[in-house]
């Protein structure tokens, strides 16, 4: 990864100084989250706290206030990110508007992955290594293929941008793995986006 | 025509509180995904908190599991929490005991 994501030029507007493998890389999460927004499934609602816990109807009286104000936020800011190899340059909303997208992206993965409270991660993260350790196991033993026909984009991210990220190719066929590896470094994408924005800002 | 002298009502200040004047409480909880760079930059953004205090509020939340980052009406609290999760963070709100 780039040591800064993100330039301030004169005119106050932003370049984005990622690599191209990288913006691919991040619409296609956003795309494939701004699916799973859009399908109204129990992940996407996941990703909606509660105002009032244990009070259902100050919860509801909540719930009818806001309306699709939250849903609509999201599904914007991830369309943000579909949009970021295409960008010329950003403004400040829609640079913030990123780092919100890569929050989203991250939470719904951080969900696949079985990370879903503080106290569950510490557990999660000595399962995901033993998880991780029995696929290696099965890499071995086997053939990389899966037999799972790919569509073009998967071949296309295979072979031009999860290669040149070191990102390892069985990843698609094997989702868990690929939400595993891709986890931290868009981590790491986010708090550079942020460092270089509100140092810039 | 007469007059009725006030009676002086006398209450302790606790009990003099009702349910209508107890300010809202905004809680953010601890959560394994959001970065603690960010918290601090939401903080900031959302209640113009200095990057001191931001800070701590957002330290308070990583070691203690939760901290009340703001407080005020209801409406002000709703929106607060709105602006929360809008930004991805775990909120909730409860009028002060």
């Amino acid at each position: 990864m780039a040591s800064t994501a993100l330039r301030r030029q004169e005119d106050g507007s932003y370049e984005t100084s990622l690599r191209s493998e990288w913006k691919e890389l991040i619409a296609f999460c956003g795309k494939e989250v701004h699916a799973i927004l859009e399908s109204n499934s129990e992940v996407g609602r996941r990703l909606t706290p509660e105002a009032h816990t244990g009070d259902p109807e100050a919860q509801k009286e909540f719930e009818d206030l806001i309306g699709t104000e939250l849903s609509e936020q999201r599904t914007a800011d991830v369309e943000m990110l579909i949009r970021l190899p295409d960008a010329k340059e950003l403004n400040s909303e829609e640079v913030e508007s990123c780092i919100r997208g890569l929050t989203v992206i991250r939470q719904i993965y951080a969900d696949f992955l079985g990370m879903r409270t503080a106290a569950e991660t510490k557990v999660e993260e000595q399962v995901l290594e033993e998880a991780e350790d029995a696929e290696d196991t099965e890499d071995t033993e086997g053939s990389e293929d899966s037999g799972v026909a790919e569509d073009a984009e998967e071949s296309h991210l295979k072979e031009y941008v999860l290669s040149p990220l070191n990102i390892n190719k069985k990843s698609f066929s094997q989702p868990f793995h690929f939400y595993k590896q891709i986890y931290g470094p868009l981590a790491a994408l986010q708090e550079q986006f942020i460092k270089d924005y509100v140092a810039t800002s | 025509m007469s007059t009725i002298a006030p009676t002086e009502i006398r209450q302790s200040v606790t009990s003099s509180r009702t349910g209508l004047d107890r300010p809202w409480l905004v809680v953010v909880w601890d959560d394994p995904v959001n970065l603690m760079s960010y918290v601090v930059f939401v903080f900031q953004k959302l209640f113009g908190y200095s990057t001191e205090h931001a800070t701590k509020l957002m330290m308070d939340v990583h070691n203690k599991g939760k901290a009340v980052v703001s407080e005020g009406s209801k409406e002000k609290a709703e929106l607060d929490v709105l602006g929360l999760h809008k930004h991805g963070l775990w909120a909730t709100m409860q009028q002060a005991g």
